[in-house]
């Protein structure tokens, strides 16, 4: 029988010590997505460093910055009046996923560093690269409707599911840690990795880092954003493809989810806006160019393609 | 509408709302249990395989566990089940026919221990291929699921014919209303269509609490039909009926998934092997290998002559049950029933096959047979009524069947106004009037044979403490049988509802009641409960005027006080002694066949169709709750909302899928779509329609079930006349997008 260790911390140096102390230890936040692929097997971890009580549940500011910490959960972000005045990519894009039950618990440290969907990284039975380096990639030729178009390998094409993280890679986000050397920060659009050959290697974070929390600069005044989600299903699903617009008096930022193995900056399409800021077909277009479809997920070229286009029509337009 | 008495036809408060509403309820689960073992259970992960070898040597070194249980323990018993045919080991024999058959179980001191326990049991499996398609498993030649002649179950009813093909039920339906029937210059359409597997999701899965005790069997269990229950038990272990005793909890939903019986077995295999009391508690992906509606394959062909007048009907229809029959024939028989459509055609001719598969069994769900058939045949009467240029509605009014005709030779003549119903349906759909582009109304009609026996018994209780106690053995399972029974006894004895209480089942207690299925609780449970009221209110008053000395027909009894003159008193006085009881049954109803009425599938619907996208959507629904004489209005209504949006699940998202090997692929409730508020239509409009034409208490037949085959039918038409020809289930907008592409290259110039 599996056995567990479970471990309560009171303070982040102690965490960090917990799980640099032992490599087959993991943090559990609100432990939807943990205990989740615990259960099924996915992942094991022998030694459960619960960081719930630690002191990381503030919401503030600092200059410019918006302070979020790790441990702030979902349903209590998206519920802040400056998150609804200033950052709506921020508050559609948090509601637009899981369910309120879930978003109760679930935490911001650990929606960031959920894990994949694909149902064969979840299966054990299967192939998977991410789960088993070398096993092989059961989705390149199974059933990957749902899968990634861009920023594939012939490894992996795993999607990465956060509807958030889209919106906080768009923002500009900058992801604060607490490793086992000290503190660091790293901008959100250099923590995740994408698959390459290591599809096992998710994010720049090492064992032991612990996410304390988020900053988020601040939009300008009167700048316009939003979240556009596209799914099977209207509640209670992942994306099939989303846009996140932040677009600042000036220039406009884009990030696409639900398409692309991390969630994706769309720098192409900026580039584009930024010589033509009312380009968004274009714009749309070359963000697209090099997908890499393959049989079933073919549709989602158009579908991502619409989707931003849409997305900047709506936020973008003058 | 017929005025409301002082309890029936007013919509009163569900006695159980408070309990189930605060969490004090208490379902199998909850149960309280002395030295409760846990049971999980090992599922084949594969399709069809002959099992090498089974090893439970580590999950008996688990702490905490206390035994393996498989079918090796089974031996001295004939440890095979079904109600219909009994074809189903407890535990896999020697073979598994589908992925998730039970190969093994677990008893364990926590569930913790068990579900360890149960990942590491070693099981050998010899692959053989495995027939996933109905079609394909009923061609000739195909190897058989089942080796040996079908073995007809304790319910099976005498003279069925069971085969030795995996189709090895039909129903066959000819006949001729008339001789040397012309088919000369008749339209005639015909084609192929595909109903999908779907899974009914019950809030709560099966549980069961077991115990083998030295004088017999104790179930605690989340069933439909408890005293079936109790009938397969003892069968099985080789019981008397008196020495199985079944009770039931709260029951949090069945849709047919409860009904007959289900985990059972196995758990009082597991409880006689360990010699102490389990739980066996399924999940979400148990349930949905447990029971399933059918998946079905169908070619229809309708004759209709250019006038409009109806010709002949020809259907065949392939049910899959699965590796075991469940209750797959009368599944069948009622779809075989549906195909036929409620209209006066020359001549019928339909063959309905019930046919294994290496899938999970399949069983009842609510509205089935309508569910599967009465989109097809309806939908070939729309193409029709298009071919010939009449209005959809003109052609099945011109071709309805009214009151009193037979619709089916031996079973009981309709017994509704189903023109009526239409009519009320196209009035709130604004029938005839314009619609934009991609925009469609539908309208369907049909029966479905409803009540099934009339073997339903009741007792009706005064207590001491003066209040009235109903023992009847329909269940409560959200859809409010408690409630409308509390309600009859209220009326028929003068009391306030607060003053009857309707028990929960003991089969030990209970009278004995067939099951809570075919719409049958209000109409054939209520009429035992009325004429036991009855029979207790003549007693009372028998007792009174013996009491008071004067004359019964000088009493009259009301707000639970008899009168005569000035003087009153309260009936509880009558118990002082001791209970007053009285019994009652359903015998008086009578009707050759499964129909002891026709529940009314009349229903309407306007949608919007998305070219670009395929999505659907649907801003109205009509539903018809033709029920007689509504006991509770709002029952009545929640009822139809509560279909509708299964319906809608079903006709647009829902669909199990297996892959190439036989085993499910969304066994979750994330990847298993089942609709949520946001797929609510805009408007649901229930028409209650009260004629007082049922064979039920005060004049009241069954609902609940109807909107089912209705509905479905008329989300296609209405999808058909927004431009999008429909020929199989479920219309999600990836179909529908490409239903879309086809109908405009085929009908592209050039
Ligand atoms: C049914 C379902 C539907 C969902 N739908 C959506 C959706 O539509 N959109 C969406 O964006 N998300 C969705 N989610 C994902 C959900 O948002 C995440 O599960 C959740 O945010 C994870 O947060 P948690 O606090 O529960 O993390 P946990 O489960 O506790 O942890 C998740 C991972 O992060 C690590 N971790 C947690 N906190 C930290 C930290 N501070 N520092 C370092 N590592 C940490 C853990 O070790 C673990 O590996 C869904 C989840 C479920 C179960």
């Amino acid at each position: 029988m599996r056995t567990l260790e479970y471990v309560r911390v009171g303070e982040p140096a102690q965490a960090v010590a917990e799980l640099a102390a032992d490599p087959a230890a993991a943090f559990l936040a609100g432990g939807t997505t943990q205990l989740d692929l615990m259960k099924i097997g996915t992942v094991t971890a022998r030694r459960l460093v619960d960081i719930t009580r630690l002191p990381l549940r503030d919401v503030t500011f600092d200059g410019g910055d918006l302070r979020v910490g790790a441990l702030v959960t979902m349903e209590r972000l998206a519920r802040e009046p400056v998150v609804a005045q200033r950052l709506p990519v921020l508050r559609d894009a948090l509601l637009a996923g899981a369910s309120v039950q879930l978003r109760n618990a679930a935490t911001i440290g650990g929606n960031l560093l959920q894990r994949t969907r694909c149902p064969y990284f979840r299966d054990v039975a299967t192939a998977c690269n991410k789960r088993d380096p070398g096993a092989g990639c059961a989705a390149l030729e199974g059933v990957h409707r749902n899968h990634a178009i861009l920023g594939t390998s012939p490894h992996c094409i795993a999607t990465h599911p956060s509807d958030l993280a889209v919106a906080l890679v768009a923002l500009d986000a900058v992801v604060r840690l607490l490793g086992p050397d000290g503190p660091r920060t790293v901008p959100l659009t250099g923590f995740y990795l994408p698959p390459d050959d290591t599809p096992r290697l998710e994010t720049v974070l090492r064992h032991g880092d612990l996410v304390t929390g988020v900053d988020i600069p601040l939009p300008a005044q009167g700048t316009r954003s939003g979240y556009l989600k596209v799914r099977d299903r209207a509640s209670y699903d992942f994306a099939l493809a989303s846009a996140a617009v932040v677009a600042d008096p000036g220039r406009t930022r884009v990030a696409l989810g639900g398409v692309a193995t991390v969630p994706w900056r769309a720098r192409r399409a900026e580039a584009v806006l930024r010589e033509a800021p009312e380009a968004f077909v274009a714009a749309a277009g070359a963000e697209l160019a090099d997908a890499e479809p393959r049989r079933d997920n073919g549709y989602k070229v158009e579908l991502a393609r619409r989707t931003l286009i849409r997305a900047l029509s709506t936020w973008a337009a003058p | 509408m017929i005025p409301a008495g002082t309890a029936v036809g007013r919509s009163v408060v569900r006695p159980d709302l408070a309990a189930k509403l605060s969490g004090a309820a208490v379902y199998g689960a909850d149960l309280p249990v002395a030295g409760v073992l846990h049971v999980k259970l090992l599922r084949s992960v594969v399709a069809h395989a002959r099992i090498a070898a089974v090893d439970p040597a580590a999950a008996l070194e688990v702490p905490g566990v206390v035994a393996v249980v498989t079918a090796a323990d089974l031996v001295d018993l004939d440890a095979t089940w079904g109600h219909y045919v009994r074809d189903r080991p407890i535990f896999a024999d020697g073979v598994v026919r589908f992925a998730g058959e039970i190969v093994a179980a677990v008893a364990a001191e926590t569930e913790e221990a068990a579900a360890a326990a149960v990942t590491t049991i070693e099981v050998e499996y010899d692959e053989l291929p495995a027939l996933l398609d109905v079609a394909a498993a009923a061609a000739p030649g195909a190897a058989r699921v089942h080796d040996r002649a079908p073995r007809p179950g304790f319910a099976c009813p005498p003279g069925t014919e069971l085969g030795m093909d995996n189709a090895f039920y039909h129903h066959g339906l000819q006949h001729e209303r008339v001789a040397e029937v012309d088919e000369a210059g008749a339209v005639v359409v015909q084609h192929e269509y595909i109903f999908p597997a779907v899974y009914q999701y019950a809030m709560e899965p099966h549980v069961v609490v077991a115990s083998w005790e030295p004088d017999g069997i104790s179930v605690h269990s989340s069933c439909q039909h408890p005293f079936l229950v109790r009938q397969e038990l003892a069968t099985v272990f080789g019981l008397p009926l008196e020495r199985v005793r079944v009770r039931v909890p709260f029951v949090g939903g069945g849709f047919g998934s409860k009904s007959y019986t289900k985990m059972e077995p196995v758990a009082v295999a597991v409880a006689r092997a360990v010699g102490r009391p389990v739980r066996l508690v399924n999940r979400v992906e148990d349930a949905m290998v447990t029971t399933r509606r059918h998946g079905m394959r169908c070619r229809m062909r309708t004759a209709v002559r250019p006038d409009g007048r109806f010709v002949s009907r020809q259907a065949w229809i392939w049910m899959d049950t699965g590796a075991y029959a469940d209750n797959g024939p009368t599944v069948t028989m009622v779809a075989g029933m549906a195909a036929v459509g409620p209209y006066r055609w020359d001549r019928v001719d339909i063959d309905a096959a019930c046919v294994y598969t290496h899938l999970p069994p399949s069983g009842s769900y609510r509205g089935f047979g309508a569910a599967h058939l009465q989109w097809v045949g309806e939908s070939q009467v729309d193409e029709v009524a298009a071919l010939l240029g009449i209005d959809r509605l003109e052609l099945r009014l011109r071709n309805l069947l009214d009151r009193g005709e037979t619709l089916i030779p031996g079973q009981r003549p309709l017994d509704a106004d189903l023109a009526g119903d239409l009519r009320e349906v196209a009035k709130r759909l604004d029938w005839g009037g314009a619609l934009p582009a991609w925009r469609g109304r539908g309208i369907s009609v049909g029966v479905s044979p409803a009540g099934v026996s009339a073997r339903s018994a009741a007792r009706v209780e005064l207590r001491p403490d003066g209040r009235v106690m109903v023992l009847v053995g329909s269940q409560e399972i959200g859809q409010g049988a408690r409630t409308v029974h509390a309600q009859i006894a209220a009326e028929v004895l003068g009391l306030g509802m607060e003053r009857v209480v309707v028990l929960p089942t003991d089969t030990d207690h209970t009278p004995y009641d067939r099951s809570t299925g075919a719409s049958r609780s209000t109409t054939v449970a209520g009429l035992a409960v009325q004429r036991a009221s009855e029979r207790l209110r003549t007693a009372l008053l028998a007792a009174a005027a013996e009491h008071g000395g004067v004359p019964v027909d000088e009493l009259t009894l009301r707000d639970g006080r008899i009168s005569t003159g000035k003087r009153s008193w309260d009936i509880a006085e009558l118990a002082a002694a001791g209970p007053i009881g009285a019994d009652g049954d359903a015998s008086e109803l009578t009707g050759a066949g499964p129909a002891l009425f026709w529940e009314v599938c009349v229903a309407g619907a306007e949608v919007s169709v998305d070219p670009e996208t395929g999505l659907v959507e649907v801003p109205r629904v009509v539903t018809v709750a033709d029920v007689g004489r509504a006991v509770n209005p709002s029952l009545v209504e929640r009822q139809d909302e509560g279909c509708t949006l299964q319906v809608i699940g079903n006709a647009f998202f829902e669909e199990m899928r297996f892959s190439e090997d036989g085993v499910l692929l969304n066994d979750s409730l994330l990847d298993y779509r089942v609709p949520t508020l946001t797929d609510v239509p805009a408007e649901m409009i229930c028409v209650i329609v009260e004629n007082g034409d049922g064979p039920g208490p005060f004049g009241a037949k069954g609902c609940g079930e109807g909107v089912f085959g209705g509905l479905t039918a008329a989300l296609v038409s209405a999808v058909t006349d927004a431009g999008v020809p429909v020929r199989e289930l479920p219309m999600s907008p990836d179909r529908v997008w490409r239903w879309i592409q086809q109908t405009t290259s085929d009908t592209a110039p050039g």
